[in-house]
């Protein structure tokens, strides 16, 4: 075996491949190969870092070098003073927010320095699409231990013990669905993993798919073996082509290496996992949906109980747990379940993967113990709000989650808190909002979304969502009234507890939570007609200040509207009627001059726009 | 089992949903996705009850009852939280007229017009009075609506025949997708686009002729509003009468429920009894009108005279065709006699052909079909074949072959029970004609060889060498063996259909075999039969011979009591007869091919319509439709009803027995018939042993299963058949309209129909 005095990790996640991470890669192998140093240094593509926001990244090992938002154009000089001459290179490196200084050492960077890494453990650390490398690092050391040494009764037991909660949202004890399916009369029962990520704004479930393949298989195949299982299904929406070739690709590996088909290990256990391309629907992430879709049925929900539990794919016994859950199992088995029960609080333990966007310095996945205060998150890791802007909410959960604001940034991120502060954990999406965010705005954007992925099925979900986003649009128009905000509460609670699936139930959610905790702003929509976060299109008003405007002509030449008069070295006027209040004016007005002012409309100029952004 | 609703104790089966319990307990809990028959689908909400033990509310149509469950369906919480789905409902449907505080008077005071392009309101809707929505809307007494109405203004789609579709009237209940993919094995109805645009349509918005729908309109009998409604009753007013009839287009003997305005059919519907339970087919749900009520009737009694058919009095057509039959040389009368009429026309027919008019030949096609084949094999074998003539059962069975027989058409309740069976898990092997269907495709298709028996033959030597079929060989089998071994040369075209098929009837058990005469009539018939039976003895499978002709079994029982008519001869003879000019009297009650250049010099037509027989025949004689004539029928099952007649007959039309009478009575047969039809029933009883215990003054809902014959010991028969010599076809006799009754041909008589068959 060929050693190597250097390795390049090269992150390989999507974000860092739609930044061109292939491409460089290409180059660094050719530059070194240039150079000679091909039996020195070796380049590896490793799954997603989670950094995405700093893409294309390269992890020099083993000195633990962290280059961030390379280009293939600096190849050559990285290699030359880094490899060549062993200088790092400092201009490459990450500087953080508000400093000057680099720091060179990833171990260093807060993002990363605070995060504990179970599920990822193995990110950015190997080859995804290298069975060998999974098993170097302890890979279906696990699944041996389960099906060799372990009982289904005992593993069941660990996982239970463990405290191992779903991570696709609802955090329904993981032990207690296994022993339910184990328990559920049937002559056949399956395993599914829900891969079919549809959250706005979260990443997760992809990032583990294409980081670390074999954890969720390895999850699976003890699950499989807990339960009875011999055949099992992963669904993974056809909109990551990265994850579903990855784990077509693990499949395959696995496969030939005897960890799955007949008598695996030779422990005379059967089971083969398939995956099937989810079809684009946010419902099929719904479990009963996903599995009418896996039967090639449309993916519409069903009532429960029964849970899939007792009967689910064809009627029988089916446990299907999110992509981040299965990946949890391995390390549980591994390490015991007292371990992984030291982490994290009472009732939820372990860590949990958040995607962090949004209005955030430091944007990508991280993996941190259940418990940590939500301040530790975004401050912390995230570097908080950049741009010298405040912090106004986070909204966790995706469509089905709520929105947190500033006052409430202590609060402990664990199932339990969330939910009594009105969001959920949902698949761990967190968009950061800061004060230029409307909070109405930002309702009716989920709202819409809830309208448009309503599979259709039950009246209050499929009518209920859009008569919400009606009212939502009616109000950020300035055309609300003071029973709207009644109207909405009572059409939330009526869809919150008519609908039928988890989709239809939390869809109200974001409106219920902003409404908690911002209904002043919903009140200035109302009855001042203002939008306080100067968003909403028909309640704002763009103007030139005279005494700042220096006659440049750039705001007129980018109007589209052609709504600016003005002549050059003269002060510009915006015409009101004619303006569509695209803000391209206050973007190019020069950062010394700010001459163009964004505020709330006068009520004669709301007039003339009223219905421009009205329902569709 | 025992729950509590609203404080009641109410008693139920184990299973049962509670909206289910609630349902037999008379407790009223408004729904509207739901519909008995079908899978819950819990997505109209409207159902939503407290239960004790869960957080949520649950909906009664998808929650089973439990022991000592408590169940509150009118908590404050639950009518509020109840009116609003209903809002939500009635938000994306005309809901102008449900909610307004004028509509109880507005029936009274304002003409229904419902021949409108676009259904805005109640008033305008085909289906006004008769929509579940409006029952719902009382129920949970919603007064208003908040909701803004949003109309979709989606196209109307009347491109198909019988019914249109109108799903602005949509409210999305799913019931007509899931009764097309559970109940029928369709599937040609599918939910397409979500959310708010969701709506009820086909794949890639193909008309319904072209998905290869079957037109049974299970979907318009299940939908609750406007949306699917029959055309031809769509600019008609609201039904003031109701009866109904056994479904006298196939041998499966359905109950129609017909709704009935001033004395006319208006529509129909299966009822929800034995054998269809609610289901029906094409030709009973749309043809019945058409058939009673449509153009083409025989209204007045015509005599031909100089200047051609005129009508005349029915004594003065009587007395003509009394001198004309009379006039006629002996043995040279034939009789043809319909098939598809109620037992007391046939007991009159069969008098009136063996004792008035002697005929030397008489006819009653199909008549022979399945039975007389199943009655020559007893003949033939010494034991009557042990039948199963049930069709309910085929749905619990393992595995199903059906052996040269189109089901969906031609027997559509046998077809819903093994779409059921296959929807269950049962194999399907089809041999011949198999049935096209997206939902259930035939699992094994077998071609048939051109002499069928062969195949047959090679299918119980593929089941005698199945794996696992070998040890359980009953005795008997090894004559079998070798006989089957001489029909087993190994065919390339057949490839191992065969043995697949025979893997899969060993699999399911119990298996069913299936046919009809089209299988066991004709000059391999008897050989078909024979393997058949063997067959179904060696996996120990219920054969299912199917009657294709309404009442063919009870005229054939009938034929059977009233002992030999004159002389009984096939249509073939008949028509040879004919050709050869031997007779000088036709009295022709049935159906006949144009009879164009051999036309006797005397022919009597007496038929429900005209035809070109008709046309030509010197006495036209009307005669009552099955709607108007009531009667005693037998369906394939041996299930016995009687009905009264439904409505008044058209002109001058009477029943078959009534002119029957009349006229043996000028020829000097005033005994021919009782006048009373409860008194010729009553004669028929006394003859026909199977129907001696039955009472048709206390009818049974599920109607009085005629008690089979007594099966002998069976055995394995020993099937001797010469082989088929090469090249020569036996003589194809005269062909009629497949699907017909009497003269009424169903392709003829309906466009619609016409459309269905050509787009086959």
């Amino acid at each position: 075996m060929t050693t190597y005095r250097t390795h390049l990790l090269v992150c390989s996640g999507t974000g860092c491949v739609s930044c061109g991470a292939f491409e460089l890669r290409r180059t660094l192998e050719e530059e070194i190969r240039r150079r000679g140093l091909e039996r020195e240094v070796l380049v590896v593509a490793t799954g997603c870092n989670g950094f995405c926001e700093r893409g294309p990244i390269v992890l020099v090992q083993p000195d633990g070098i962290f280059y961030q938002r390379l280009k293939p154009a600096e190849v050559p000089r990285l290699v030359e003073e880094h490899l060549v001459k062993g200088r790092p290179v400092k201009s490459l490196m990450y500087v953080p927010p508000q400093e000057r200084e680099p720091v060179p050492h990833m171990k260093d960077i807060e993002f990363f320095k605070h995060q504990r890494l179970i599920v990822l453990r193995n990110r950015g650390r190997i080859d995804p699409e290298a069975i060998d490398e999974y098993i170097a690092t302890e890979g279906y050391a696990a699944a041996a231990k389960a099906l060799a040494e372990m009982t289904p009764e005992g593993i069941i037991a660990e996982i239970g013990d463990a405290g191992l909660r779903g991570r696709g949202g609802a955090g329904f004890p993981t032990g207690r669905k296994w022993e339910a399916a184990r328990r559920a009369p049937g002559d056949a029962r399956y395993v599914v993993c829900n891969g079919d990520e549809g959250d706005p704004g979260a990443f997760m479930d992809r990032s583990v798919l294409e980081a670390d393949p074999h954890a969720v298989i390895e999850g699976m195949i003890i699950g499989a073996r807990a339960v009875g299982a011999s055949r099992g299904f992963l669904y993974v929406r056809n909109e990551y082509p990265l994850a579903l070739a990855r784990v077509g690709k693990a499949l395959e590996q696995a496969r030939a290496y005897g960890l799955l088909g007949r008598d695996i290990l030779g422990t005379g256990f059967d089971l083969d996992l398939e995956v099937v391309r989810g079809a684009g629907a946010f419902v099929s992430g719904e479990e009963t949906a996903l599995m009418a879709s896996i039967e090639g049925r449309r993916a519409y929900p069903r009532q429960r109980p029964p849970y899939p539990s007792e009967k689910g794919l064809w009627g029988r016994p089916t446990v299907i747990n999110n992509v981040e859950t299965w990946a949890n199992v391995p390390a549980i088995i591994r390490r015991g379940a007292a371990w992984f029960a030291s982490l994290g609080t009472e009732t939820s333990k372990g860590t949990k993967i958040f995607s962090l966007v949004g209005k955030i310095a430091n944007t990508g996945l991280v993996e941190v113990p259940m418990g940590i205060p939500l301040r530790e998150i975004i401050d912390g890791i995230g570097g908080g709000v950049p741009g010298g802007r405040a912090f106004k909410a986070v909204q966790i959960g995706g469509p089905s989650g709520g929105c947190i604001p500033a006052s409430m940034l202590d609060l402990p991120v664990d199932y339990e808190s969330l939910k009594a502060a009105g969001s959920m954990m949902g698949s761990g999406g967190m968009i950061v909002l800061d004060e230029d965010t409307c909070m109405v705005d930002i309702a009716l954007y989920f709202l819409r979304f809830a309208e448009e992925e309503s599979c259709g099925k039950c009246a209050p979900c499929r009518v209920g969502t859009g008569e919400m986003a009606r009212i939502l649009a009616k109000i950020t128009t300035g055309d609300g009234a003071a029973a709207d905000l009644e109207s909405l509460e009572s059409l939330a609670a009526t869809v919150a507890r008519g609908s039928l699936c988890g989709l239809g139930q939390t869809a109200p959610n974001p409106i219920l939570t902003t409404l908690r905790y911002f209904r002043d702003e919903y009140e200035a929509h109302v009855f001042d007609k203002r939008c306080p976060a100067l968003v909403c299109k028909n309640l704002i008003a763009f103007a030139i200040d005279p005494d700042r405007c220096v006659g440049c002509l750039l705001c007129k030449k980018a109007c589209p509207a052609g709504a600016i008069a003005g002549e050059l070295k003269k002060t510009h006027a915006i015409d009101q009627q004619a303006c569509i209040k695209c803000g391209l004016c206050l973007s190019v007005c020069p950062a010394k001059v700010r001459a163009v002012r964004k505020m709330t409309a006068p009520a004669s100029g709301r007039a003339a726009a009223a219905g421009a952004g009205g329902p569709r | 089992m025992r729950l509590r609703i609203n404080g009641r104790e109410v008693e139920c089966r184990s299973g049962a949903t509670i909206l289910e319990a609630a349902r037999a307990a008379g407790i009223v809990i408004p729904s509207l996705c739901d519909h008995p028959g079908l899978e819950p689908f819990a997505g109209c909400r409207v159902c939503l009850v407290e239960v004790s033990g869960r957080r949520d509310f649950a909906p009664a149509c998808a929650t089973p009852a439990a022991e000592g469950q408590i169940v509150r369906t009118r908590t404050p919480e639950i009518t509020a939280l109840r009116k609003k789905i209903l809002e939500f409902i009635l938000a994306q449907h005309p809901y102008a007229c449900l909610v307004c505080p004028e509509k109880r008077s507005c029936d009274d005071l304002k003409s229904t017009i419902r021949k409108t392009g676009e259904v805005t309101g109640c008033v305008l809707c085909p289906n006004n009075g008769g929509c579940e929505l409006q029952k719902v809307v009382e129920d949970v007494g919603l007064e208003r609506v908040d909701l803004p109405a949003s109309y979709r203004n989606l196209d109307v789609h009347k491109e198909d025949p019988f019914f249109d579709r109108d799903y602005n009237l949509c409210i999305l209940c799913g019931r007509c997708v899931r009764v097309c993919e559970e109940v029928r094995g369709a599937a040609v109805l599918s939910f397409i686009y979500r959310g708010g645009q969701t709506e009820v349509g086909t794949a890639l918005g193909r008309t319904l002729l072209e998905t290869g729908c079957q037109f049974c309109g299970a979907c318009v009998d299940v939908c609750p509003t406007g949306a699917l409604v029959e055309r031809a009753v769509r600019p008609q007013s609201r039904p003031t009468g109701a009866a109904s009839v056994v479904c006298p287009f196939c041998g499966q003997g359905c109950v129609l429920g017909l709704n009935l305005r001033e004395g006319q059919v208006l529509d129909d519907k299966p009822l929800r009894v034995a054998p269809g339970g609610g289901q029906g087919c094409v030709k009973g749900r749309f043809l019945v009108r058409p058939a009673v009520s449509g153009p083409g009737r025989i209204l007045a009694p015509h005599v031909r005279k100089n200047t051609g058919l005129e009508p005349v009095s029915l004594e003065e057509a009587l007395d003509r065709a009394a001198a004309g039959l009379r006039a006629a040389g002996r043995g040279r009368t034939a009789l043809i006699a319909p098939s598809q009429v109620p037992l007391e026309d046939a007991y009159v027919f069969h008098g009136f052909g063996r004792d008035v008019l002697k005929a030397v030949a008489m006819s009653a096609e199909p008549a022979g079909g399945v039975e007389g084949a199943l009655a020559a094999f007893e003949a033939r074998h010494g034991f009557a074949l042990p039948a199963a003539r049930e069709l309910e059962g085929i749905g619990s069975c393992g595995s199903i072959l059906a052996w040269n027989v189109n089901l969906p058409e031609d027997h559509p309740i046998a077809w819903l029970n093994v779409v059921r069976a296959v929807r269950a898990g049962a194999g399907f092997v089809a041999a011949g004609p198999g049935p096209v269907s997206p939902a259930v495709g035939p699992a094994v298709h077998i071609d048939l060889e051109a002499h069928a028996p062969a195949s047959a033959a090679r299918l119980a030597a593929a089941l005698l060498a199945a794996p696992g079929q070998a040890a359980s060989r009953p005795k008997g089998s090894e004559e079998l063996v070798r006989k089957a071994a001489e029909r087993r040369p190994a065919s390339r075209k057949t490839g191992r259909a065969h043995e697949e098929a025979a893997a899969v009837l060993v699999a399911g058990r119990p298996a069913a075999v299936l046919f009809d005469a089209a299988a066991v009539t004709g000059p391999a018939g008897a050989e078909t039969l024979d393997w058949l039976w063997n067959i179904a003895h060696l996996i120990g499978a219920r054969l299912v011979p199917l009657a294709r002709s309404a009442n063919e079994r009870g005229v054939h029982e009938l034929g059977l009591a009233l002992g030999p008519p004159a002389a009984k001869l096939g249509l073939a003879a008949v028509w040879a007869g004919l050709e050869a000019r031997s007779f000088d009297a036709l009295y022709l009650a049935g159906p006949l091919p144009d009879l164009g250049r051999f036309k006797p010099p005397f022919v009597v037509c007496q038929d429900t319509h005209w035809s070109r027989n008709a046309e030509r025949a010197d006495v036209v004689l009307p005669a009552a439709t099955f709607a108007e004539a009531g009667g005693t029928w037998v369906n394939t099952e041996g299930r016995v009803r009687t009905y009264a007649p439904a409505v008044v007959a058209a002109g001058a039309a009477q029943t078959d027995g009534a002119i029957l009478a009349a006229l043996a009575a000028r020829l000097g047969h005033p005994e021919l018939a009782p006048s009373d039809r409860a008194a010729i029933l009553g004669k028929i009883r006394e003859l026909v042993p199977a129907l001696r215990d039955y009472d048709a003054s206390a009818p049974s809902q599920d109607g009085f299963l005629f008690p089979g014959r007594p099966a002998g010991a069976p055995r394995f028969v020993p099937v001797a058949s010469p082989l088929p010599r090469r090249g020569r076809k036996p003589a194809a006799g005269p062909a009629l309209p497949k699907e017909a009754l009497r003269s009424f041909d169903l392709i003829a008589g309906s466009r619609g129909f016409a459309r269905l068959r050509r787009a086959r």
